[in-house]
């Protein structure tokens, strides 16, 4: 935990600027932008850096994280904690795509001790290539920006069917049936035709 | 079109088109897409790619964290690296050799992110070593600090043994050891507040245990490192929460969840949690995210300690209340009046010790009457799972009737909240409609699951319903169609809106329960279901035994299949194996499938229940007697750990043990089937053990034991002629030829099965056939092997007529001798466990 970071504002700050996007503030969500990506990158990289044996981290732990370090907890409900996920979700991406961006840049470029990031840790579901990924959801995004969200709300943030369907506005039914086509467009892309 | 116009038609399609089965769908399709043929392929492209999804994308996304180098070999400053001895989110311990002063040390390695606040170190070395300096036998000394690579390190005196967390591993601790552990560790806390330090992190892993029992704080002041100087000015930034990131909130005081500032009684609190802890083998608040843990610290009253652990004494249970009390101006003022509190009740708990004489034979009282008069068992929605229906017979799914139900009730079972009744007792009741008062009334529930399966092309529609029992209120009634290969989301889905309908208090465990036995792909799920479908069938299991081998090797990490394949080998092993060899070759497999599940999910209730038979056969009757009063602690509304104790203690010779857990498991379930009856027998209580049900190699048994011969005869060779499994067959045979004289033949057939019978409960019968056919030398052989692979009933033994023959011989009374050394040792750990407090015999 480094000392260089901007200090947040207050957590009822916050908490009133989720609720206003909740209710439909734009600018509200201008302003939550920076500081709930400052916060993520800070923790990810912080978790991403500390050295420990064998553990990867579910990225909904760390959205998690993020959500009780800026938010009076107590003032909110749970629509505002999925509205609060909807947020990190495109960040936590962002995030993740860079951070594997860098490391394969680290593993081309020869010379470079890795002694900090092992490819030991893999995660226990087979391994989906994040930078094809983000690059597949550029495509959907699109033809249909609203799929390529939902990938990321279920995908990066790690939220539930039912959180999802609350951050889009959408019924649970009509969130399955999309998720399942999103999917096989995807998995199509990623695994050849 | 446009391009988004496009996509809408095809999504359009293909969303129609995953409702139809393979042969409507071509038509569909052909009529859908029109003359576009390339919309078609698009559409076909992501129905293939659909089918071969499989779990895509379904795991969010991990965080990979970096894994350190071992420094093993190394030397840092004058300290040689010995080995690892332990990696946590501060950093790594190592067991190093301290060159100057030629003795052993510990190291720990601090992560680098600790190191860059200058101040912050320096004020961490000055409190770590102030409450060292205090030179408290429960404080850890501490002799360095160092840097390496820019990552601080701190070198300690090295303590052997294992850290609280460690202990705690296996399970809760007996309430003497917790209350000890908490005094050493309370003594310590006062000493350091007199010196004005504070904790601030007291949790398992920062208490050192030596094997002799004697406890050390560790970690004085790291805190100080993590958390940043001062909080806001309004004092309530989640900042100042400590290793949030790096560990759990769980041992955290209200206060300090709210950034406020400590004082000495948040380490009560601590120290409290860590008590509750020890004592319940469960700590009081724990989330499934740290935000609701945290909601629990500040705003949730902790069960009380009496509910989890029976066999806490009320002023124990008075103590921990005390120190989790949300303000801590309702705590004990300082940890003096704790550390006395604690010392009071340990003296009331030597005055105890031994007054606890054992109970007379003929007493079982009601457990639930004698040994928690304060605390009644908490209400738990008893569960019956129907076998799920075929609305028109289909080859194709009929596995699924009973196996989905099967593995829905298996689910279920490992909610705390929740008692659910076995697959077996379900299958007992059929009929269409089904008649629910008699249900309810017979299964004793309150809830009746059932539902319809129908396959329309390659989609499965399930209707479920669940109902109120006796009443038949509909609680809910659902629909759902899913695909035939992905059969794992029927039982998911159903499984969470049973536990959202009935409203059950489901504790953050239960939740980590219900998703955490899930198989990874449903191609797993679904040899799964088919393993289930032929697990109880004597005649299938090999079948069975089959089908969870594919299931383990598609998916590994699927608990509940290695604790079923863990059956499967153990009934080859028994049945199925010609020679000695393959008994012991099955067996170990059989081992080594259930140590695998337990790794997976040291609580599956399945593994629990399954493992007991293995266990005895494998001559560790005692060590499943342990686990099953620890874990029948635990769970006091489960009847099938009652009903493994029945057995398990009888291989003790707790025969009194084994007749109480067996009233008790059916005081449970009114249907459980325990194999009470041998143990009636034992006891001499023979007509008792005929209608406890005396099944197995040795039907008859209690009526020749009455006297009743001719009867014993019929009701052997009745067995025999239905018996399809060749070896119980042929043993079933040997009593009838006894009787009828035929000895010669009796011996062949014992000579052929003893040697690779492996259970030392059937060796026994084997023993005493021989003596009374006159074997005196194979009979002495196989009285020995009995004992030795652990059957104890040495008083049985004593009184057998059948072993009249051998009683004259040293052998047998060594033999004896043995079997009684070992079974009272394997009573005074059952009272030790608080066996005799669980089943209402002290």
């Amino acid at each position: 935990m480094t000392d260089e970071t901007p200090v947040p504002p207050p957590r009822q700050q916050i908490s009133k600027l989720l609720e206003a996007w909740a209710g439909q503030d734009p600018a509200a969500r201008e302003a939550l932008v920076p500081i709930v990506y400052d916060e993520l990158h800070r923790l990810a990289h912080h978790y991403m850096r500390t050295e420990r044996a064998g553990h990867t981290l579910q990225t909904t732990a760390l959205v998690n994280e993020a959500y009780l370090r800026l938010v009076d907890v107590s003032r909110m409900e749970w629509r505002d904690r999925a509205h609060f996920f909807a947020i990190a979700a495109t960040m936590m991406r962002r995030i993740l795509v860079d951070h594997a961006r860098a490391h394969a840049r680290d593993k081309r470029g020869g010379g470079v001790v890795m002694t900090s990031i092992s490819d030991d840790v893999v995660a226990p579901a087979p391994d989906v290539d994040v930078i094809a990924l983000d690059d597949a959801l550029e495509r959907l995004a699109q033809v249909d920006p609203r799929q390529a969200r939902l990938v990321e709300l279920r995908y990066f943030a790690g939220l539930t069917i039912d959180e999802t369907a609350e951050a889009l506005g959408i019924s649970s039914g009509t969130l399955k049936r999309e998720w399942v086509i999103a999917k096989a467009w995807l998995y199509r892309e990623l695994h050849g035709r | 079109m446009t391009t988004v116009e496009r996509w809408a038609r095809i999504k359009q399609i293909v969303s129609g088109a995953l409702d139809l089965g393979a042969s409507e769908r071509s038509v569909y399709l052909t009529e859908s897409c029109g003359d576009d043929p390339e919309i078609q392929r698009e559409v076909e492209s992501l129905l293939s790619a659909h089918q071969s999804a499989g779990t895509f994308l379904e795991t969010p996304r991990r965080i990979p964290a970096a894994v350190p180098a071992d420094l093993t070999g190394r030397t840092i400053a004058s300290y040689t690296i010995e080995r690892r001895i332990g990696a946590g989110g501060m950093g790594e311990v190592y067991l190093a050799r301290d060159a100057k002063l030629d003795r052993p040390v510990a190291l720990k390695l601090l992560s680098r992110d600790l190191a860059l606040n200058a101040d912050r170190l320096r004020r961490f070395h000055a409190e770590a070593r102030a409450a060292s300096s205090l030179n408290h036998p429960h404080i850890l000394v501490i002799h360095d600090f160092g840097e390496l690579d820019g990552r601080p390190f701190i070198v300690s005196e090295y303590v052997e043994g294992e850290t609280l967390r460690q202990r705690l591993a296996s399970g809760a601790l007996p309430v003497a050891e917790a209350v000890a552990v908490a005094l050493q560790v309370a003594a310590a806390l006062g000493a350091a507040h007199a010196r004005g330090l504070i904790h601030r992190d007291i949790k398992p892993e920062n208490v050192m245990l030596r094997p002799d029992g004697y406890a050390k704080v560790l970690d004085f002041g790291l805190t100080k490192l993590a958390a940043p100087d001062h909080p806001d000015a309004d004092g309530a930034d989640a900042r100042t929460i400590p290793g949030l990131v790096m560990g759990t909130p769980r041992y955290m005081s209200p206060e300090q969840a709210r950034g406020k500032e400590l004082d000495a009684r948040s380490d009560i609190w601590s120290l409290g949690v860590l008590l509750y802890e020890m004592v319940a083998g469960r700590p009081p608040f724990a989330g499934a995210t740290h935000a609701d843990t945290i909601g629990a610290i500040v705003g949730v009253e902790p069960l009380p300690l009496g509910l989890q652990a029976p066999a806490t004494p009320p002023q124990l249970e008075r103590i921990v209340a005390g120190a989790l009390k949300k303000n801590r101006l309702d705590r004990p003022a300082s940890m003096a009046d704790l550390i006395a509190d604690l010392t009071a009740l340990t003296r009331q708990l030597d005055a105890e010790e031994p007054a606890s004489p054992p109970a007379p034979s003929s007493l079982i009282t009601q457990p639930d009457a004698s040994s928690t008069p304060r605390s009644p068992a908490p209400t738990r929605t008893r569960l019956i799972v129907m076998p799920f229906r075929l609305l028109r017979p289909d080859t194709e799914i009929d596995f699924l009737a009973f196996s989905l139900a099967d593995a829905i009730a298996t689910t279920l079972s490992s909610l705390d909240s929740m008692i659910v009744r076995s697959s077996m007792t379900a299958s007992r009741f059929t009929g269409d409609p089904i008649n629910l008062p008699a249900i309810a009334e017979a299964a004793q529930v309150d809830a009746v699951l059932t539902g319809t399966l129908l396959r329309v092309g390659s989609q499965l529609r399930v209707n479920a319903q669940l109902l109120s029992a006796p009443e038949g209120t509909i609680v809910w009634s659902a629909r759902m169609d899913v695909p035939i290969d992905d059969v794992i989301r029927i039982q998911d889905e159903l499984g969470e809106r049973i536990a959202d309908s009935l409203a059950l208090p489901l504790t953050p465990r239960d939740h980590e329960a219900l998703r955490r036995d899930a198989p990874a792909s449903p191609r797993a799920y679904e040899l799964y279901l088919r393993g289930n479908n032929h697990f109880y069938d004597v005649e299938q299991w090999t079948v069975a035994r089959d089908l969870f081998v594919e299931c383990v090797t598609e998916d590994p990490g699927f608990a509940p299949a290695w604790a079923r394949l863990g059956r499967c080998y153990r009934l080859t092993a028994k049945f199925r194996s010609k020679t000695i060899e393959d008994v012991r070759e099955n067996l170990k497999r059989a081992e080594m499938s259930f140590r695998k599940a337990f790794e997976l999910n040291p609580d599956l209730p399945i593994a629990h229940h399954l493992y007991t038979n293995l266990e005895t056969d494998l001559g560790r009757g005692e060590e499943a007697v342990l686990r099953l009063v620890r874990r029948a602690r635990q769970r006091r509304a489960d009847p099938d750990l009652f009903a493994g104790l029945v057995h398990a203690c009888r291989y003790c010779g707790l025969l009194d043990a084994s007749v109480a857990a067996h009233v008790r498991a059916r005081h449970l379930d009114p249907h459980i089937t325990t194999s009470v009856g041998p143990t009636y027998w034992m006891l001499g209580e023979f007509e008792q053990a005929i209608e406890g049900g005396f099944s197995g190699f040795f039907v008859g048994l209690p009526q020749i034991s009455l006297g009743r011969e001719a009867e014993a005869i019929a009701v052997a060779r009745a067995s025999a002629a239905v018996v399809r499994d060749p070896t119980t067959r042929s043993y079933q045979t040997v009593l009838p030829l006894l009787l009828e004289g035929r000895a010669g033949e009796c011996l062949r057939i014992l000579d052929e099965l003893a040697p690779r019978n492996p259970d030392p409960e059937s060796v026994y019968h084997i023993a005493r056939t021989y003596a009374r056919l006159g074997a005196t030398e194979p009979a002495l052989a196989q009285l020995e092997r009995a004992v030795d692979m652990g059957f104890l009933n040495h008083a049985t033994f004593a009184r057998d007529p059948w072993l009249e023959p051998l009683r004259e011989s040293a052998r047998f009374t060594d033999a004896l001798a043995r079997a009684r050394r070992r079974q009272d040792e394997a009573a005074r750990k059952f009272r030790d466990a608080g066996g005799e407090r669980l089943l209402g015999l002290a």
